[in-house]
């Protein structure tokens, strides 16, 4: 099976900065990915190109073999919080529903029984199903991120792509956010970037490090090297209480 | 003043009032959720070269005014798409440079232009019935495009960068979104003139959004509220002799000025 995301050789520039460089990264069906990497580093841009949003400056990208134009609706993305408006005028149904609007045929496009009813049964899964009718803009902020995901779940995507999905969350349920991904995990790949490594190293099953160059490692396990390579700082992060290896214990491995 | 009634002039008025109203409700809302105020006044203003193109050319100034208001929405459409960093000196550039193509296109036509005044600071008493057709005709145009597309409008409205990513056509829907802003500011510069047009797209849509939660409840209290507001205008103009698109505009600022005072109150109350 080809897989799911490829980069190969992937440069993109923005405003005369390289801001990824030679970025080769490939998504698996059954993958759970982390990525980590200091702000600045070109984590939103590596998922904006998987989206096609960012066109590449060098370098292939591709969607389950195809451009990421033509086969980026088979993804679910949850972009960064900081980028909505929750003042917009909208309820959740009408949010999450919004997922949906790219397979209703146009060029009318009214919702259909069969959007509602996966809007419902996204909204029961993300546990947001009696919020529905509420607007957006007075649920809390874990409630309006699960709006978030609800609404890349409800177009039934093979894959997950989450930008910075921990942000609002309050710390006690972010344990509660990681178990939703590893539920839906079993439904469809997740790729998740994020600046916040000790949460993510325990639940992702591959990690790499991206300040513009990527850093795989094929597992999860994170190098002294790596972390040195891409945050130049590794004294102060381990100062911060950063381990060299995270790592859940290799007992809970299958 | 229902006496007033019996005169056709005073009864075109309150009707291009109503259709205006509704005009700047449906597409007004869009104006404030999208914060396109600033666009809304670019386009309008650029109107003006149109007005003047139609007094040099001997023709209907509207016709002009629908021709550059189109023309400076798509340009700044298609503009915004590329770049986002130089959008608001360009619509500064279009603004002014509309108004002065305006301002010289009369100049150099022979003769004195009557109703050049009400142009730009509206005069709803003036609004002949052939105006209140193509008024109508808009109106339809705006309402039925919005009927149709209003979950796409929504989408892109709210969100357009998922909107992409869902292959809806955003660069399209965006354009066509502008038109009708377009065409909803040729409707509204019989009511307030080019240089007021900006008020009234925008308050019956902010003074709305305070009490719901929907978009499309939205549009009818933006609709309620810019009827109230232009009627009540056109009433008080008459009353006290005084412009017309003036008072409208210092109705409906009295009335955002009240509706942000008791919105600060309630939100205070709740704590």
């Amino acid at each position: 099976m080809a897989p799911i995301v490829e980069m190969k050789g992937v440069w993109v520039r923005l405003g005369g900065r390289s801001v990824l460089e030679d970025v080769n990264f490939s998504l698996e069906q059954d993958d759970f990915y982390g990525v980590i990497g200091p702000n600045g580093g070109g984590k939103t841009t590596l998922i904006k190109v998987i989206l096609g949003l960012i066109k590449p400056w060098k370098g292939e990208v591709t969607v389950q073999g195809e451009n990421p134009e033509k086969n980026r609706h088979l993804l679910g993305y949850v972009p960064q919080y900081r980028t909505y408006d929750f003042t917009y005028p909208l309820t959740v149904r009408e949010m999450v529903l919004s997922g949906r609007l790219g397979l209703v045929p146009g060029p009318f496009r009214k919702y259909r029984g069969e959007d509602h009813e996966k809007a419902r049964a996204a909204m029961e899964m993300m546990g947001i199903g009696d919020l529905s009718d509420r607007p957006i803009g007075e649920l809390s902020g874990g409630q309006q991120q699960r709006a978030i995901i609800a609404r890349a779940l409800v177009s039934q995507p093979i894959a997950l792509l989450l930008d910075e999905p921990t942000t609002h969350v309050d710390p006690q349920m972010e344990e509660e956010f990681y178990e939703i991904l590893r539920s839906l995990h079993k439904r469809m790949a997740i790729l998740l970037v994020t600046h916040d490594m000790t949460a993510v190293s325990a639940y992702v099953d591959k990690i790499a490090c991206l300040n513009r160059r990527l850093f795989t490692h094929g597992s999860k396990e994170i190098s002294e090297d790596m972390l040195e390579a891409v945050y130049h700082c590794p004294i102060s992060l381990i100062a911060h209480g950063v381990p060299h290896r995270v790592l859940r214990s290799h007992e809970e491995e299958p | 003043m229902i006496g007033l009634l019996e005169y056709e002039f005073f009864r075109n008025a309150l009707l291009a009032g109503i259709l205006a109203s509704a005009a700047c409700g449906i597409v007004g809302t869009y104006v404030v959720v999208r914060k396109m105020s600033f666009i809304s006044g670019g386009i309008s203003h650029a109107a003006f070269g149109g007005i003047g193109l139609g007094y040099f050319l001997g023709f209907d100034p509207i016709l002009g005014a629908i021709l550059f208001s189109l023309v400076s929405a798509l340009t700044i459409g298609m503009i915004s798409r590329r770049n986002l960093r130089s959008m608001d000196t360009l619509i500064g550039v279009l603004w002014a440079t509309g108004m002065a193509i305006g301002i010289l296109l009369i100049a150099w036509t022979p003769g004195y232009a009557p109703d050049l005044f009400s142009y730009l600071f509206g005069n709803i008493l003036l609004v002949p019935a052939r105006d209140l057709l193509l008024m109508g005709g808009l109106l339809v145009l705006i309402a039925g495009s919005v009927i149709l597309w209003y979950n796409e409008f929504q989408a892109i409205t709210f969100d357009d960068e998922y909107a992409t990513i869902e292959n809806l056509p955003v660069g399209l829907l965006h354009l066509y979104l502008l038109s009708l802003v377009a065409l909803t500011v040729v409707m509204l510069i019989r009511v307030v003139g080019v240089i007021l047009v900006i008020a009234l797209l925008t308050i019956p849509g902010a003074v709305s959004r305070l009490s719901t939660s929907r978009l499309h409840t939205m549009m009818v209290g933006a609709i309620v509220i810019g009827m109230l507001v232009t009627l009540a205008g056109i009433g008080l103009s008459y009353a006290i002799n005084a412009p017309s698109g003036a008072t409208i505009i210092l109705v409906a600022a009295m009335v955002y000025g009240a509706a942000m005072v008791r919105d600060r109150v309630r939100f205070r109350a709740r704590g």
